[in-house]
């Protein structure tokens, strides 16, 4: 919400209609998190388990590959780490102040 | 009305890996709780769905979240009205749509309209708008998010919520032990309105694929359907958001939440677990249910899971299967092609656990005997697949990277259907 | 050309829905207004008309529907009454709140308890802050007219509001009068295409209907709908008079009768406002300088109107056919004491409450408030502001003996 004026009752949709779709990608709630998931990619199969069970959308994939983590959305809940297979574990979820300390924001 | 058919009861969803090429509709930056189950179902809904899809919401969780003005994170056409009016609401659009499309003032394509609910706007509330529109006939999938109470006022008691739990209105107490009424079968509620697709769903990763092949086969009835979805609340029921998954899972291996569908009348189960978990296991997993543990209430623990073994039972007679109880062959595999599941040794069933390198190689000694979940008998080596743990053998393994995955998972996850090439090791 | 048929108001309505041609109607029986969507189911069983037809479960889905049916895009259109519309009230809320033109009919019908199936308006006085438009209808002619203008009112871009066309229960809904219909063409002419601005069938452009909206942005979404409401009065009587540049009758705001140099008026609404004009004519055939002003646009207020238009007169009595208990007096008297709140020179204002329950209106009972009217106007009585029930049976005064029981 950076920088946005709010509007006043001229300039607004009637009736409180949101006319652009899907733009709640423009509202982070990546610093929700306490712990942030770390993917090994060597690791990953491309099951694609951390996607299809992500709540928050926050599994990047591109041609049915894992890619990474969608660090302005991702709330850490950690639900990737789980159920990634037991036999994989490429997933673990590390505390969000080390990761950032560590180097970053962004994977 | 004229009849309504279930078409398509043979239709099955894509497998994970086609899904993850489709755009997801509803966004990143949606408001509800780290963990929540309610996302996870609408994406997985919005993936699966084979049409366009507009979506009815009723006032819950799910729709307060993801619609805080001036953000939306739908990117379909959506529309909120208020907590018990979602099927009225939903009636209408549907209503206006064949209007227009008859006056030819929207394009013939069709649209799936998809109603989401919680339990609170579907049990209770919601009843009435629900059960006259589908009397009515009209065409629409009406998805319950059932997380068992109202969550979105903080956490009381709905005929959902089960027998024991503590709510905010229903709370655990000296002298109460928590909600005092067992659970309302709303599905056979739904059931009994004769519509053309009734099922009851949930997020595991075994069966994998069971909520989107239901939501492709209802969009596909011609005439109202419904699907309950477990949805479980990490706040209400207490327990760590990383877990949802995993609770999810033990409802339907404790057959707490069985899974199954009724098409045109005809009640089948989707899956049946291979071992029944006992109740306490899901019970001890959440906090809502801590004072059960206490003594006093061990009758209550007991309760409960002798109602989820009589409607087990019931369950399991409705659907034509033999009680499970009865030493009798595993029931035939509810997915066409795909192999039996195990049948796994009574008294040293292979843990799913995490197995490392030299356990692999004894788990692979261990089922040399065991028949294959495929059926087949001849002696031969064996795999414990990588994602369910079932036992595969070298007709019916694939082995993608090295590692075995048994066809049924390579069926859901990646879509895979030829025959493996395995030279026989 | 058109025809003069003699049916009831609510046939009449059945008729001017039928040729408006709504894509949804949503139809749940209630007295007395049933008859409208019965004479409307009728009409799609014999395939005249082509709208789709859901029969609810209750008024709450009624409305609820036609709020789906017009966000999906299409006309939407239903009829109650009394507990019917009670049990929409929060529909009609969102309906107003989402800003769709959604058009009703109301046989307006007293709320229980005591449960009464007769006319009055209390039903649609407790959805007067709904932020519906009301107008109205004296009898079956004005149902039919006002039904047809409302559907041009409501989808008017600087209103999008909805609008309830009410009429009185039993008495303009079951009464059979003359009532002349338009050719179906020239209603279709008249109401013309409906185009919404942001349907939610129009794929390409996903909307979203009914977010939360939290304390920042809500007052501006309310403040829009004020803006609605005031833009209002100016519509109707654009459309009012469109109507009548095409077919002959014309509508505004209110319908004046011999008010420019009268003393003393009534103020009314509804069907009694013909009883109180056979009243007035009498009374001016024997010299009196009596007024009446018939109300027809209730929501929005038109306050400066009406104060203009009343400003001259020494004293008016308003007649409420619904009571407020705890309030000055009836909605219309305490409307109407805002609205001439700001004149320098100003009538003096009686409130009677009269018609409670389908209790019948007579002649001489409007006769009675004239020559308090009178009195009061020429200083032999004090215009008390207490509301008074017409015909209300008084007890007679017992005296208890002194000392005894």
């Amino acid at each position: 919400m950076s920088g946005d004026a709010k509007r006043g009752w001229r300039d607004l949709p009637l009736g409180a209609l949101i006319l652009d779709a899907g733009n709640a990608e423009g509202y982070s709630t990546g610093d929700w998190r306490t712990l942030r998931p770390v993917i090994d990619l060597q690791k990953c199969t491309h099951c694609m388990l951390c996607w299809f069970f992500c709540p928050d959308s926050s599994i990047l994939v591109q041609e049915r590959r894992v890619v990474g983590v969608d660090l302005e959305h991702c709330k850490g809940c950690g639900i990737c780490a789980a159920v990634c297979p037991v036999k994989i574990r490429a997933i673990s979820m590390v505390e969000e102040a080390e990761a950032v300390r560590a180097g970053g924001d962004r994977e | 009305m004229l009849p309504q058919k279930a078409m398509g009861a043979t239709t099955r969803s894509p497998s994970v890996k086609e899904l993850s090429s489709r755009l997801d509709l509803l966004s990143g930056g949606h408001r509800l709780c780290a963990g929540c189950a309610e996302s996870v179902v609408v994406r997985q809904v919005l993936l699966a769905a084979q049409y366009p899809v507009v979506v009815i919401n009723a006032t819950s969780c799910l729709e307060v979240a993801t619609t805080i003005y001036p953000y939306t994170a739908w990117r379909v056409p959506w529309l909120h009205s208020l907590f018990e009016n979602a099927a009225a609401t939903a009636s209408g659009v549907e209503a206006a749509y064949r209007a227009l499309q008859r006056r030819g003032k929207v394009s013939g394509e069709k649209v799936a309209f998809i109603v989401f609910a919680g339990d609170g706007g579907t049990y209770d509330i919601g009843l009435q708008s629900l059960s006259g529109a589908l009397e009515r006939g009209h065409r629409f999938l009406y998805v319950c998010l059932n997380n068992e109470g109202y969550m979105n006022t903080g956490i009381q008691r709905s005929s959902a919520t089960p027998l024991g739990a503590h709510t905010t209105t229903t709370p655990a107490g000296e002298v109460i032990p928590g909600k005092l009424q067992w659970r309302k079968d709303l599905t056979g509620i739904i059931a009994a309105h004769h519509i053309p697709y009734v099922a009851q769903a949930a997020l595991t990763p075994q069966p994998l694929t069971d909520l989107t092949t239901k939501v492709r086969r209802a969009l596909e009835a011609d005439g109202p359907s419904f699907i309950n979805v477990y949805a479980p609340c990490n706040r209400g029921w207490r327990f760590e958001p990383a877990d949802t998954i995993k609770i999810s899972q033990l409802a339907v291996e404790t057959c707490y939440w069985p899974l199954f569908e009724v098409v045109d009348g005809q009640w089948r189960l989707t899956y049946t677990p291979k071992e029944k978990k006992p109740v306490a296991q899901w019970l001890e997993a959440q906090g809502r249910f801590r004072h059960l543990l206490k003594p006093g209430h061990r009758h209550v623990m007991e309760e409960i899971q002798k109602r989820v073994d009589g409607e087990w039972e019931a369950l399991l007679a409705r659907t034509g299967r033999a009680p499970s109880k009865k030493e009798s062959a595993p029931p035939p595999s509810e997915l066409p092609g795909a192999p039996e599941p195990a049948q796994a040794p009574k008294t040293d069933a292979a843990p799913r656990t995490a197995s490392p390198p030299q356990a692999r190689e004894a788990v692979r000694a261990d089922r040399q005997e065991a028949p294959c979940s495929c059926g087949a008998t001849s002696a031969g080596p064996r795999w414990g697949c990588l994602f369910c743990g079932r036992t595969c053998c070298s007709r019916c393994t694939y082995a993608p990277e090295g590692l075995a995955v048994c066809s049924r998972c390579a069926l859901e996850l990646f879509g895979i259907v030829q025959p493996p090439a395995l030279s026989s090791a | 050309m058109s025809r003069v048929v003699a049916l009831t108001g609510n046939q009449a309505a059945a008729e001017a829905m039928r040729q408006i041609r709504p894509e949804v109607c949503a139809a749940y029986p209630i007295t007395p207004s049933t008859q409208v969507m019965e004479t409307f189911a009728q009409f799609v069983a014999d395939g005249i008309v082509d709208t789709e037809l859901i029969t609810v479960e209750s008024e709450h889905s009624a409305m609820s529907a036609c709020v789906g049916a017009a966000a999906a895009g299409g006309r939407a259109m239903t009829a109650t009454s009394s507990q019917g519309l009670a049990l929409m009230h929060e529909v009609l809320y969102v309906t107003s709140g989402l800003r769709l033109p959604v058009v009703m009919a109301v046989a307006t019908r007293a709320l229980s308890a005591p449960i009464n199936i007769h006319g009055d308006h209390s039903d649609t006085m407790g959805s007067r802050d709904a932020g519906w438009i009301q107008l109205y209808a004296e009898d079956g002619q004005e149902v039919y007219d006002s039904l047809l203008q409302a559907v041009r009112i409501a989808e008017h871009p600087q209103v999008l509001l909805p609008v309830m066309v009410c009429f009185d229960g039993f008495t303009t809904s079951h009464t059979i009068e003359r009532v002349q219909f338009l050719e179906d063409a020239e209603v279709q002419a008249f109401v013309g295409e409906y185009r919404p601005a942001h349907p939610l069938l129009d794929l390409k452009r996903p909307v979203t209907y009914g977010p939360l909206v939290l304390p920042d942005y809500f007052t501006e979404i309310k403040r829009q709908q004020r803006e609605a409401m005031s833009q209002a009065p100016r519509v109707i009587q654009e459309v009012g008079k469109a109507f009548g540049d095409r077919f002959g009758r014309f509508y505004g705001l209110f319908e004046a009768s011999h008010l420019d140099d009268a003393q003393v008026a009534i103020l009314i609404m509804g069907s009694a406002a013909g009883t109180a004009r056979g009243v007035v004519e009498g009374l001016r055939q024997e010299g009196v300088k009596a007024g009446l002003l018939k109300l027809r646009a209730f929501r929005p207020f038109p306050a400066e109107e009406l104060a203009a238009a009343l400003a001259h007169l020494q004293a008016v009595a308003v007649l409420d056919r619904a009571d407020s208990p705890g309030s000055p007096g009836g909605p219309l008297f305490t409307d109407l004491r805002a609205a001439l709140d700001g004149l320098q020179a100003r009538p003096a204002v009686l409130n009677y409450v009269y018609g409670l329950g389908g209790r019948d209106i007579l002649p001489e009972d409007i006769r009675r408030v004239y020559q308090r009217l009178l009195r009061v106007a020429a200083g032999e009585e004090g215009d008390t502001a207490v509301c008074e029930y017409l015909t209300l049976r008084e007890d007679p005064i017992r005296l208890a003996p002194v000392g005894g029981a």
